[in-house]
């Protein structure tokens, strides 16, 4: 039973309020809290009034406010960089538009669900996360460092640096109908430098508990030259590091082959079927 | 709380809790334009709307985020009671069928086209993406987008419908359809705008068991709960056995149930009934009612359920069925029947090529958007049912029956319908509440969540069926043997007719002199099957058709060859017929007329039979497919339709129709057959249909039935009234009724002069006329014109997912004379789209204790906008037809029948691998290509 709603006006307040009612949970869009029929909170924090909405792109990097709708930063022009058309392309693939006009940014991150669309993209991004202390002071840690942290602070923004020319990322999802949860997600990202894999980042989603990323992996990756790419071990490696499960969506089986089929394809996509074997 | 929106334009402040949903904040204030078709987890859209020029869904906002901002629903979207070129333009398009989802639909394309004058196919995909529409099948919306944004730029543009028959005025050309303004505007159309305050609401309190015994069941806690008006349990309800098919009486259904029972045989099953004053308090009464289960052995598949010495699940009086169905409830066997023409053993024997294999369906739901609902009430100190039925005199009778009381101390009133689709041909809830208000004398609604619709209600039936075929070399078809069990559920609603009519759709669209059929339908600890559009027909014909196509390949021979080779013509007598009938003797049927000659011709050259397409990746393969198929027009011997029209006093009329509209379109082709006979404009002629008080007798909409019986009835009641209009008004002009003849508009011309409907009706009224002119007329018939069709599709395969993409859907399809060729056309996109779902990923999923694990949209898959296959055409292929109102034949079901045998083939085509079973999920077909990449690895 919901006994208060608040809609704050500063983040000062925000956070008090959080303080004073610890079960209260902060609302963004709200998609989430509202469609969770488990979820009972008996306070709501709105959020909708704090200034942490908007993109921006300054010295290199891309920061988007928590508020952000995923249709708004879909729809900002600074998406048109090729730099940037895979998390464009991510967005638009999340079904559907209905949703996409509710769900914010922030939400998406605070969620964090195994299944999401985007933190496998925005771990290979090396995404940070803006987020207010108890104080209300502000401070950039990595998305894994908040996804780790205990008590999930009030999120304010995300950043990071748009790659170069050089970067490859990319990401792929398997559904079974265009409006569905993604039952695999893979995310991609690397630098081409002198002929090889450099800075190689690797994420998965729906293969765990959450979304994971995989070092043994994107280790193994590491330095190996771009054109001969050894894909069985590669692929052996990231088998060795997830744990799919069986569900009404697909077999533990049938997933760890999506992971193997969507890899295989990012890299298809990115060197070409003669960089595969 | 209190709050102020922007609502519609004009600044209001409500007052409600914050935890209120905004949706039922809007239907709380009279905005009754959304509709909740999920459990609020966002995923149907229905309740869409526009906040600050943004399309979300209104169940997943709670009213205080909305405090200050600016909200429109089609409500608002012209002045007064004009329509706003978007409404006009769906209108004219022909896209509104049952009009649940048509609001948000409407509003989707407001945003759109704010944002993006000239959309493009993509960005009508996208801005809709989040809207499930069950009945169009979405195709024609980018029709009734482009023809809105045309408008909206000023041109004068009109929809490209096409046009039938040319001697005809009204029948075969577009018109718009009758409800559609009423339900594009927000008007009250559905049971669930009725309730009146006050009225008490209705839950179930279900089974968690798949199979036990009610041992002890304790309701005080839950009758002494404040609110808490009736609780109800085997106890203190009557134990009666019915049958809960919406079929004509006699029905071929077994007497199996009663109201509660004190045996649960599914987990859904029925335990106790609640009604409160609401429903927080009939929800916490479910929870204060104690049960003691003893848990009975659960039949989950059919092996264990006819394993011998199997549990059995039902222990009855086989006196009760009104008619025998070769039920065996001792070995759970609800219903079995066989038979056949000619010698199969000889036909066998003069076989050069036999081909034996056996397919499988998975349990498919027909997911309405609106769930099931009926309101009930006393007045006049009789009962009256808003009902969302298919079925409002078999309604009727039934619940009379079980509530002990004759037929006319009950009203039946069937309100717009939000989808059918066959789950609404039974009484799924409507004598619960018929129930409660008899004995309480409360109004009472029930009206299921998502949930309690994927579990309570209907599901399509899962079959096995066996498939025997003998060909000649030259593809001549010698034998056919067809073996099918069914999966009829706890309960045995169609348990006989679904697996007949999965014999008798799909067999006698081949010629073979000697055929044998054996259906027999089990009972289980599933959910309960019934009637879903096909009736069985997806089933068999995915089975018959996808053994055609595998005996094609045994031959070595093209398929389309092979099924030219054997199919069906005009003039065929269909024998086998005689012995395919609904729990008594059918009838011989002779094919009327037949378009499928035409329909593969059209469709071979259409999508290039024979010519691969190349993929331009490895790892996709193309592949193309093709199934004939076929349905039915109503059930010649049992069905009946029944209608009148009377002359208004100024000439314009008013049909009262038995027949049931489920959104489909039936209201607006029984005033335009009326139209045409009677030669005025369809405005002319107002319909009032499915009112058991004041409309004649109908069987209801089943079995493709409403063209040809409904509107067999209302088109010989306009003859009928049509030959009184002559004779009075050769009468008025002095001249023999011989000497005259109606013509347009409204009006008698005889040689010497003419007189008008308005001055024939004065007449006709005044002291010295015959009074008001009005004919009825009832339509019974031994001969029924069968609809035919062939579906042709493209599909791309992913061997490293399994995903199958269909890349072409065309569809052709023969029903003799479109009377509305739009609503003709929704119907068979429609009916694809159903089938691309139940083909691809639909499928209901059950755990070991048979639980259902996928009852909401999240996980049971529909297919949403951005499903539709890359290209997707229906055609309407003419024939000339003798049968029917203007040689019309049913449109419906058929188009449901095609996609599933089509697709496989088309999958084999591409990667020579058969997928016996639907769904052929991404997972399945991997599966399946693997072991026959081992299997030949190993040869």
């Amino acid at each position: 039973m919901l006994k208060e709603y608040f809609k704050p006006q500063t983040i000062k307040e925000a956070i008090s309020l959080k303080q004073q009612y610890p079960e209260a949970l902060f609302l963004a869009g709200g998609a989430e809290i509202a469609s969770r029929q488990d979820l009972h909170p008996p306070y709501l924090i709105d959020l909708s009034r704090l200034p942490l909405k908007g993109i921006a792109t300054n010295a290199g990097m891309l920061e988007i406010g928590a508020l952000t709708t995923l249709q708004e930063i879909l729809e900002a022009p600074a998406l048109e960089q090729p730099a940037l058309q895979p998390l464009a392309r991510a967005l638009a693939r999340i079904s559907n538009r209905n949703l996409r006009n509710q769900a914010t940014l922030g939400g998406n991150i605070a969620t964090d669900k195994s299944c999401s669309d985007l933190i496998p993209l925005l771990l290979v991004y090396k995404t940070s996360i803006k987020t207010f202390d108890q104080e209300g002071k502000s401070n950039w840690a990595p998305l894994e460092t908040y996804r780790l942290s205990e008590d999930k602070p009030l999120i304010g923004a995300l950043k990071f640096r748009i790659p170069d020319e050089h970067t490859c990322i990319d990401s792929r999802r398997f559904t079974r109908s265009a409006n569905d949860l993604a039952i695999v997600q893979v995310a991609l990202g690397f630098k081409r430098k002198q002929g090889c894999f450099r800075y190689v980042r690797l994420a998965l989603g729906g293969v765990a508990a959450g979304v994971i990323t995989l070092p043994d992996a994107e280790e193994f990756l590491e330095k190996k030259p771009l054109f001969s790419l050894p894909l069985a071990e590669l692929l052996a490696v990231v088998q060795k590091n997830i744990q799919p499960i069986d569900d009404v969506r697909a077999s533990a089986d049938y997933k760890r082959k999506l992971v193997n089929a969507l890899i295989t394809e990012i890299l298809v996509a990115a060197l070409g079927k003669e960089g595969v074997h | 709380m209190k709050i102020t929106v922007k609502l519609n334009g004009k600044s209001r402040t409500f007052v409600c809790p914050p935890d209120e949903r905004v949706v039922d904040l809007l239907r709380r204030h009279g905005i009754l334009s959304v509709h909740k078709g999920c459990d609020g987890e966002g995923m149907c859209g229905a309740c869409a709307i526009l906040l600050d020029g943004r399309l979300v869904n209104s169940c997943l906002l709670l009213a205080p985020q909305i405090n200050g901002r600016e909200i429109v629903t089609v409500e608002g979207l012209a002045p007064g009671r004009q329509l706003h070129p978007i409404q006009q333009a769906f209108i004219d398009s022909g896209v509104v069928q049952c009009g649940y989802c048509t609001p948000a639909m409407v509003l989707a394309a407001k945003e759109l086209l704010d944002r993006h004058p000239h959309p493009t196919r993509a960005q009508v995909q996208d801005f809709l993406s989040g809207i499930y529409c069950r009945c169009t099948g979405y195709e024609q919306l980018f029709e009734a987008i482009t023809l809105a944004s045309e408008r909206l730029q000023g041109k004068s543009a009109t929809a490209s419908i096409p046009s039938y028959r040319e001697d005809l005025r009204v029948v075969g050309k577009a018109s718009p359809k009758i409800d559609a303004k009423k339900l594009l505007s927000g008007q009250p159309a559905f049971v669930e705008d009725q309730p009146a305050p006050g009225t008490l609401i209705i839950k179930v309190l279900t089974s968690p068991h798949a199979h036990a015994h009610i041992k002890k069941i304790d309701t005080k806690k839950a009758v002494a709960l404040d609110g808490v008006v009736a609780v109800y349990t085997h106890h203190n309800v009557p134990q009666r056995f019915y049958n809960a098919a919406g079929q004509g009486y006699p029905e071929p259904s077994p007497y199996d149930r009663r109201l509660i029972d004190e045996y649960v045989r599914f987990v859904g099953d029925r335990v106790a009934i609640v009604a409160a004053e609401s429903e927080a308090i009939a929800q916490q009464a479910l929870d204060l009612i104690k049960v003691e289960y003893e848990p009975l052995p659960a039949l989950l598949t059919l092996e264990e359920a006819m394993a011998p010495g199997a549990y059995p699940i039902h222990r009855r009086d086989l006196k009760l069925d009104p008619l025998p169905i070769g039920a065996d409830p001792a070995s759970n066997l609800a219903a079995s029947s066989s038979g056949g023409i000619g010698d199969l053993e000889q036909g066998f024997a003069q076989a050069a090529v036999t081909i034996e294999r056996e397919y499988h369906t998975g349990r498919v739901h027909a997911s309405p958007l609106e769930p099931h609902i009926c309101y009930t009430y006393i007045q006049d100190d009789r009962l009256i049912m808003h009902a969302s039925i298919q079925v409002p005199w078999h309604l009727r009778r039934i619940v009379a029956s079980l509530l002990g009381i004759r037929e006319n101390q009950i009203r039946v009133i069937k309100e717009r319908v939000g989808g059918g689709f066959g789950v609404k041909q039974d009484i799924v809830v409507e004598d619960i509440a018929a129930w409660v208000t008899w004995q309480t004398g409360r109004p009472a609604l029930i009206r299921l969540t998502r949930e309690e619709e994927f579990v309570t209600t209907r599901t399509r039936h899962p079959m096995k069926i066996k498939l025997k075929l003998g060909a000649r070399e030259d593809g001549e078809l010698t034998a056919m043997q067809m073996t099918l069990l069914a999966d009829t559920g706890a309960y045995g609603p169609h348990c006989l007719t679904v697996p007949m009519n999965a014999c008798s759709k799909s067999l006698p669209i081949l010629r073979c002199p000697n055929v044998q059929f054996e259906v027999r339908s089990y009972y289980t600890n599933n959910p309960i099957a019934g009637a879903y559009q096909g009736y069985g027909a997806p089933q068999g014909t995915f089975a018959v058709q996808m053994a055609m196509a595998e005996l094609a390949q045994a031959l070595n021979m093209d398929l389309t060859r092979l099924l030219e080779k054997n199919m069906v013509r005009t003039g065929d007598e269909l024998e086998i017929l005689k012995c395919l009938g609904e729990g008594q003797e059918g009838i011989v049927q002779k094919v009327s007329s037949c378009g499928l000659p035409e329909c593969l011709r059209q469709g071979r050259q259409a999508i290039g039979w024979g010519q691969p397409v190349e993929s331009l990746e490895e790892h996709i393969k193309i592949g193309k497919g093709v199934a004939i198929i076929q349905q039915g027009s109503g059930l010649p011997g049992i069905d009946s339709a029944n209608a009148e029209i009377k002359m208004f006093s100024d000439g314009t009329f008013m049909v009262l129709m038995g027949g049931t509209d489920l959104g489909t379109g039936l209201d607006t082709l029984a005033v335009k057959l009326a139209a045409e006979v009677l030669c005025v404009d369809v405005e002319a002629i107002t319909i009032l249909a499915a009112d058991t008080d004041l409309t004649p007798f109908d069987v209801g909409a089943y079995a493709s039935s409403g063209t040809y019986f409904s509107g067999g009835a209302v088109y010989k009641a306009a003859q009928a009234l049509r030959s009184k209009i002559i004779a009075l008004g050769a009468q008025m002009l002095q001249t023999a009724p011989e000497q005259v003849q109606l013509s347009y508009p409204g009006k008698v011309v005889g040689p010497g002069g003419e007189v008008d409907y308005l001055q024939i009706a004065r007449q006709a009224l005044s002291g010295k006329g015959p009074g008001q002119l009005m004919a009825s007329a009832s339509f019974t018939t031994d001969r029924s014109p069968i609809p035919y069709g062939a579906h042709f599709v493209q599909v791309a395969v992913n061997t490293q997912t399994g995903a199958v993409t269909v890349q072409r859907y065309l569809a052709f399809q023969d029903c003799g004379t479109p009377i509305n060729p739009a609503l003709a056309l929704g119907q068979v996109y429609g009916g694809i789209m159903k089938a691309v779902g139940h083909s691809l990923y639909e499928e209901l999923q059950f755990d070991e204790h048979g639980r259902c694990c996928n009852p909401n949209f999240l996980d049971y898959k529909v297919p949403m906008i951005k499903d539709l296959p890359e290209e997707v055409q229906a055609h309407l292929v003419y024939v000339e037809e003798a049968l029917g109102p203007f040689g019309a034949k049913s449109v419906s079901e058929i188009s449901t029948n095609g996609a599933a045998p089509a697709i496989a083939a088309a999958i084999h085509d591409a990667t020579g691998v058969w997928l016996r079973e639907w769904p052929f999920t991404a997972e399945k077909v991997l599966q399946a290509l693997e072991a026959a990449q081992d299997a030949s690895a190993s040869a």
